[in-house]
């Protein structure tokens, strides 16, 4: 067999190769290729304490114990209510400041029936404190870790002293948008689990 | 011989998407903040500010007005006196190191970021801003840029800007600002 006729026999596999080596060439100045990261379906545990980092935060889940008055000194609960407080040392891992929990991009954690990926959470419902000085609603500056206190308001039925309760670390890849100016955040999920106790801290 | 044409075409508006795609300027670029670059001491009027920087410095700790402001990183402070040029304006203060904002603190009610100023009536204060505690070990350290906006977004605005050698700077464990207040230093 010739070099031509060996040639001739793997023309289709050569125009093939050809025809996608010049699409993938093609494509980069229109917008380039995703790429897809495989990952497991198995959900991690996270040791509390220990910092998981993300393309966002850098968390650590330290304490989650409930309060039954709340710690601006005005606000109270109703009857049948409770605080939920869940402390976190957090670290800003981009370029510009952020507020600890915010609906505007997603939330760093879930919690079953309270924190919902995608579902609004309504400010009146939660607070946020610096634990070092209690400044309200702080934002963190990029690379600095700080400890917050969120407060959150639940249903006394819902989570009690003993009570385990799974938080789910959130992550997710920052992409350039293309209609609004900024990041946006493709395939947000839950990256690792903190297993904690409720505290009663009455 | 056309065929050949044809390919030669098709390669050439090939290599132009590329050209395109590759020069076309970002919206930083093109919406990017107008700034009036001064040194310390000097005045600056852009836009809808006018402003002099008098001294900016490195802490650990501050006392602002009686609150004590503690921080996991370091705080800088920048002493300054700005006015309106115009009409009132905002004063926003920001750090930027290489590509990464650090926006001044609104944890203390005494410093002048966050509060407005009218045409021609100067206040005088402190902002402070939190930077990481290794800032002067990192890349932009000593190009770190002081800027001074009159509102939230910047973009196509006047800002005051001033370069800052961090890794120049010694860290005080503690040092004491005033509440900003109206008129000059």
């Amino acid at each position: 067999m010739t070099f031509r006729e060996r040639v001739r026999g793997w023309l289709p596999v050569i125009v093939a190769g050809g025809v996608l080596v010049a699409g993938g060439l093609v494509a980069i100045p229109f917008g380039g290729w995703d790429t897809v990261s495989l990952v497991s379906e198995e959900i991690p545990e996270q040791p509390i304490g220990q910092p998981f980092v993300g393309a966002q935060w850098t968390i650590s889940i330290d304490d989650v114990y409930l309060i039954h008055e709340h710690p601006d000194g005005f606000t109270e609960f109703e009857p049948g209510e409770a605080g939920l407080v869940l402390v976190a040392t957090m670290e800003d891992m981009r370029p510009e400041p952020q507020y600890p929990i915010s609906s505007s991009s997603f939330y760093p954690f879930v919690i079953d029936e309270l924190i919902v990926q995608g579902e609004y959470l309504p400010i009146e419902t939660y607070s946020t404190y610096l634990a070092r000085d209690g400044s309200f609603g702080p934002f963190l500056s990029p690379g600095i870790p700080d400890t917050v206190q969120f407060v959150f308001t639940v249903d006394e039925a819902q989570f009690r002293p003993g009570d385990e309760i799974r938080i789910g670390l959130t992550d997710a890849t920052p992409e350039e948008a293309d209609i609004v100016e900024g990041t946006r955040w493709v395939d947000v999920h839950v990256a690792a689990e903190v297993v904690v106790r409720v505290r009663d801290e009455r | 011989m056309r065929r050949g044409v044809a390919y030669l075409a098709g390669a050439g508006l090939v290599l132009l998407a590329f050209g395109v795609a590759f020069s076309t300027p970002d919206s930083d670029w093109v919406e990017g903040p107008m700034p009036a670059r001064v040194q310390i001491g000097e005045t600056a009027t852009v836009g809808d500010l006018v402003g002099t920087v008098h001294d900016v410095r490195l802490a650990r700790e501050v006392e602002a007005d009686f609150t004590r402001l503690t921080t996991a990183g370091v705080w800088f402070v920048a002493d300054f006196t700005v006015a309106g040029t115009t009409e009132r304006a905002g004063v926003r203060v920001d750090v930027l190191i290489d590509g990464v904002q650090y926006p001044a603190t609104d944890r203390s009610d005494a410093v002048l970021d966050g509060s407005t100023v009218d045409a021609g009536l100067p206040r005088t204060g402190s902002s402070l801003v939190e930077l990481p505690a290794d800032i002067a070990e990192r890349p932009g350290a000593s190009t770190a840029v002081l800027r001074i906006s009159p509102r939230l977004d910047s973009r196509l605005d006047g800002v005051i800007e001033i370069v800052v050698d961090l890794t120049a700077l010694d860290v005080a464990d503690r040092v004491e600002v005033e509440a900003a207040r109206d008129g000059l230093r």
